[in-house]
């Protein structure tokens, strides 16, 4: 015999730290420090029927810990308040007696504390924590209900193992239910609960300007930029644009609005990509250079093909891309080059010297960039993250003195001498690279492969140079596309996040829009190429089919031939008088005498003997039998036989 | 919670219940009367389940398997004597969830007869006994009378007929037979019983059944014109009460 509180007390703890679990590392330390010993303690206590805490003192400290945390909510501060409170009630009722009452509460705060967790992240273990809690919250409410009906109840181990078993219908047939009402039920554009969200802090690796010098170490951090699904390019393909950079105010390069100019990408590759992004606190939208057009979110575009989100990107997103990989930005009508030919006031003699002598030196725009490649060559530059060139004339230092940098130097040093040589230049910010997932068939692009290049405008096309290129250690650099590749646990961890943001976090109203539309022109498609499609169907016609005949079978074999026979007898009674139902209690020989039918009475005394006397039928009482249903079936009258 | 709704409402499917009602039924007191459950469905089993009959409620019943009969019994009281065929049980559960109680009723028929009441009249009773008074000694074994022989332990008999000094002397157990008594019959007059209706009457020889029946004593009753001869026996007594509760309903 095992006691209904056992399997409950079981359940309960488990679905507390499974619901407050997510919620863990967003708490206060006294919330941190309250939750495990209220959960190791209650579930001791609980063992040993002796409470720590009486529940009139847990009464008195939850009162506390709401007046305390309710003094602290403010509409900028809401989540943090709220989620300590739930935490603080959950430990509460852990560490105190229970009653029926207080299980349910239970239940209830510790789904609460995983639905408040998605305010804060929404991450893959959301999903594995939600089944498990809706499976815990369904069968310790069954059990629940034995509980309440009576609390000391105690109930043999198969019966125990019986209920179990029924209980998981209901999760099983709810998770089903939530999938399908995951897809179907309407979504709005925006999710209703992000202004709870907290902000965003910035991240390290791509930023919306270049200001060389600022910091004395680049550490690159591995944190996910966004992820693409495409084909697989060459690396040196990989050239993911997020934003041009088009003035530089004394060494700091930024955007600035600029004069509208009409651009087309001629040549190269069409490589259509899916990017996922992760959630930002800003609105660039990364395209694979050189874009095309960009569909899935609400965006604006520049004609310099920078993608802008029409709002900040607080949560995942994702969007469709085409690209031309290869292809040339080419300027339909003449730009404005003077624009792009602005530079600073207080330039270096030694640069301003550089810049003169490639000058006099280069007859056309090309042969000024290569001169100014092989400047870059000879000064044996190096990249490195470390031992940086420092902020009072970092371009000076890093192509005169220190002579290393990372892509930011090298890209904004070679983009002024671009300019003091006469040639229209502009930084474009962004990604290079990315480690191709072939489980997911995606690029992961990390925030340590944020890169900077030059775009140079050379007879009315904006030719891309990455000078990080020229460093004499360039093909040691990230940069060379030689990156550690993932271990296959770290891809397909990597991979599982990827379809869960795929499928749930960027589900949206589009996707539902476009999911009836595909549905209706398959519908559409279906019934014009029936004749065609329903070879095609022929093997789940025969999964079906099979399906059916085993159930008969099953069917058949699991009643016995009595029972087969009274109820095609009890049916052919009911047609033939015209009876809509018989009292399942109702005799035989009663329902013949109420019909007084001779055919009726012969039926229920072969039938009636047989059955009483608990002997099979023999050959001729069945064979007596069939025809006696037989004669019920056809409508005749027993003379007519 | 719709999920929970569609278990809880299968729950209650396809189950039959059958009254297995006490020999003896009263009119007015409380009876403890057995239900027989039985799940007729192949696949679910179902949980939790309670009757209700005549306002009263059974223990629950907390599992029963597919094809499986389950016992419950109520106390409930019916009112009325005579023959009662239809009856009505609820069957509710809170299974699967505490959080609503579903209920179906059944309705069915089979027949309870419902012997009339029997109200005290120490009148007639001390009328009735006085007619006679001594007991006389039937020929065959009893449990009250003298030790008529001694015989050998058959298995059955109760350890007190056991003669212990006699069976020390002996190799084999010994045990006392003894007479029985048979008292002087007795006939019960519905007409000349005391009461001021015919149902008070009834009520009246309902008890005096019930008392000479205890007593050992043969009873019989005459209803009207119809006379039942008399005799003892639990039979007998409730043969009697049957046609006492069906007098005058025909």
């Amino acid at each position: 015999m095992v006691k209904i509180k056992k399997p409950l007390n079981y359940i309960t703890y488990s679905v507390s730290l499974i619901g407050a679990s997510p919620l863990y590392i967003w708490l206060n330390l006294p919330a941190q420090i309250f939750l495990p010993i209220a959960l190791v303690f209650g579930f001791y206590s609980e063992q040993k029927n002796r409470y720590i805490i009486s529940s009139r003192t847990a009464t008195v400290l939850s009162i506390a810990f709401f007046l305390f945390y309710a003094s602290q909510l403010s509409l900028a501060n809401i989540v943090i308040p709220v989620v300590n409170m739930l935490v603080l009630l959950l430990s509460m009722h852990l560490i105190t007696e229970k009653n029926s009452r207080k299980y349910l509460q239970i239940f209830v705060l510790s789904l609460f504390c995983l639905a408040s967790s998605s305010v804060f992240s929404i991450s893959v273990s959301f999903f594995p924590a939600l089944i498990l809690l809706v499976f815990g919250v369904t069968i310790g409410l069954v059990l629940l209900t034995f509980y309440t009906k009576e609390p000391g109840r105690s109930i043999p181990a198969p019966q125990l193992y019986t209920i179990l078993k029924t209980a998981t219908i209901l999760p099983i047939v709810s998770l089903l239910l939530m999938l399908l009402f995951f897809v179907i039920l309407p979504r709005t554009e925006h999710p209703l609960w992000n202004f709870l969200n907290p902000i965003t802090s910035a991240t390290s690796g791509f930023s919306e300007e270049v200001q060389p010098g600022t910091i004395a170490s680049n550490v690159a951090v591995k944190t996910l930029a966004f992820r693409a699904q495409c084909q697989e390019l060459p690396p040196e393909m990989l050239y993911w644009r997020g934003t041009v950079l088009n003035t530089l105010n004394n060494t700091v390069w930024q955007r600035a609005d600029f004069p509208e100019e009409s651009t087309q990408v001629l040549g190269g590759e069409t490589v259509r990509c899916t990017l996922y992004l992760p959630a930002k606190n800003n609105q660039f939208l990364f395209t694979l250079d050189h874009p095309l057009s960009l569909s899935g979110i609400r965006h604006s575009a520049s004609s310099d093909s920078v993608f802008l989100a029409s709002h900040s990107l607080e949560t995942k997103t994702g969007f469709q891309l085409i690209s031309r990989v290869g292809g040339e930005l080419t300027v339909l009508k003449p730009v404005d080059s003077s624009f792009y030919l602005k530079i600073p006031d207080n330039l270096s003699p030694q640069l301003l010297e550089v810049a003169e002598a490639i000058r006099q030196n280069s007859y056309s725009q090309r042969e000024t960039i290569a001169l100014l490649k092989n400047f870059f060559r000879e000064q044996n530059l190096s990249y490195a993250t470390d031992d940086l060139p420092g902020p009072q004339a970092p371009i000076d230092e890093f192509l005169f003195t220190k002579k290393r940098g990372y892509c930011e130097f090298f890209a904004s040093s070679f983009a002024l001498l671009l300019r003091m040589t006469g040639v229209p230049s502009r930084l474009v910010g962004g990604y290079l690279g990315g480690r191709y997932n072939n489980l997911g068939g995606y690029y992961l692009i990390t925030e340590d492969m944020a890169h900077v290049w030059v775009e140079a405008l050379v007879d009315d096309q904006w030719i891309r140079i990455d000078p990080t290129k020229l460093a004499h250690n360039s093909s040691a650099t990230p940069m060379a596309g030689q990156r550690p590749t993932l271990s296959l646990l770290q891809r397909t961890v990597d991979a599982i996040d990827y379809f869960w943001t795929r499928a749930v976090i960027t589900y949206d109203f589009q996707k539902q829009i476009s999911l009836i539309q595909h549905t209706g022109k398959g519908l559409q498609s279906l019934q014009r190429n029936w004749k065609y499609t329903v070879k095609e169907y022929y093997p789940i016609l025969w999964i079906i089919l099979s399906g059916v005949v085993i159930w008969q079978i099953t069917r058949w074999k699991t009643t016995s031939r009595e029972e087969r026979i009274l109820k095609r007898y009890l049916r052919a009674v009911r047609r033939r008088h015209k009876v809509k139902s018989i009292p399942p209690n109702m005799g035989l020989n009663e329902l013949a005498n109420q019909l007084q039918d001779p055919v009726c009475e012969e039926f229920a005394h072969i039938f009636g003997s047989a059955l009483y006397s608990e002997h099979r039928l023999t050959k001729g009482e069945h064979q007596r039998i069939l025809s006696l249903i037989h004669i019920l079936e056809r409508g005749k009258k027993p003379d007519d036989h | 919670m719709s999920i929970s709704g569609i278990l809880g409402n299968h729950n209650l499917n396809g189950l039959t219940v059958q009254i297995v009602p006490p020999e003896e039924v009263y009119d007015g007191l409380e009876t403890l009367f057995t239900f027989r459950v039985h799940n007729g469905r192949r696949l679910l089993h179902s949980f939790l389940l309670e009757l209700i009959f005549q306002g009263h409620c059974s223990n629950d019943i907390p599992l029963l398997m597919r094809s499986e009969t389950a016992k419950v019994s109520i106390p409930a009281t019916v009112r009325g004597r005579g023959e009662h065929i239809n009856h009505v049980v609820t069957i509710r559960s809170n299974f699967p969830i505490n959080f609503f109680i579903r209920s179906r009723t059944i309705q069915f028929h089979q027949p309870i007869t419902v012997f009339p009441r029997p109200l005290p009249c120490h009148s007639a009773l001390s009328e009735y006994s006085a007619q006679t008074g001594q007991k006389n000694e039937s020929t065959q074994k009893g449990f009250e009378g003298d030790i008529t022989r001694i015989g050998d332990y058959q298995g059955g008999e109760p350890l007190k007929m056991i003669h212990w000094k006699l069976s020390a002397r002996h190799d084999s157990l010994k045990i006392k037979e003894l007479s029985s008594t048979v008292s002087e019959p007795v006939e019960i007059d519905l007409d000349t019983l005391p009461g001021n209706s015919m149902e008070s009457q009834i009520c009246c020889a309902s008890f005096l059944i019930n008392k000479f029946s205890c007593s050992n004593r043969p009873v019989g009753l005459k209803l009207g014109k119809t006379v039942y001869p008399a005799a003892t026996g639990r039979h007998h007594k409730c043969h009697l009460l049957s046609k006492l509760a069906r007098y005058g309903q025909d």
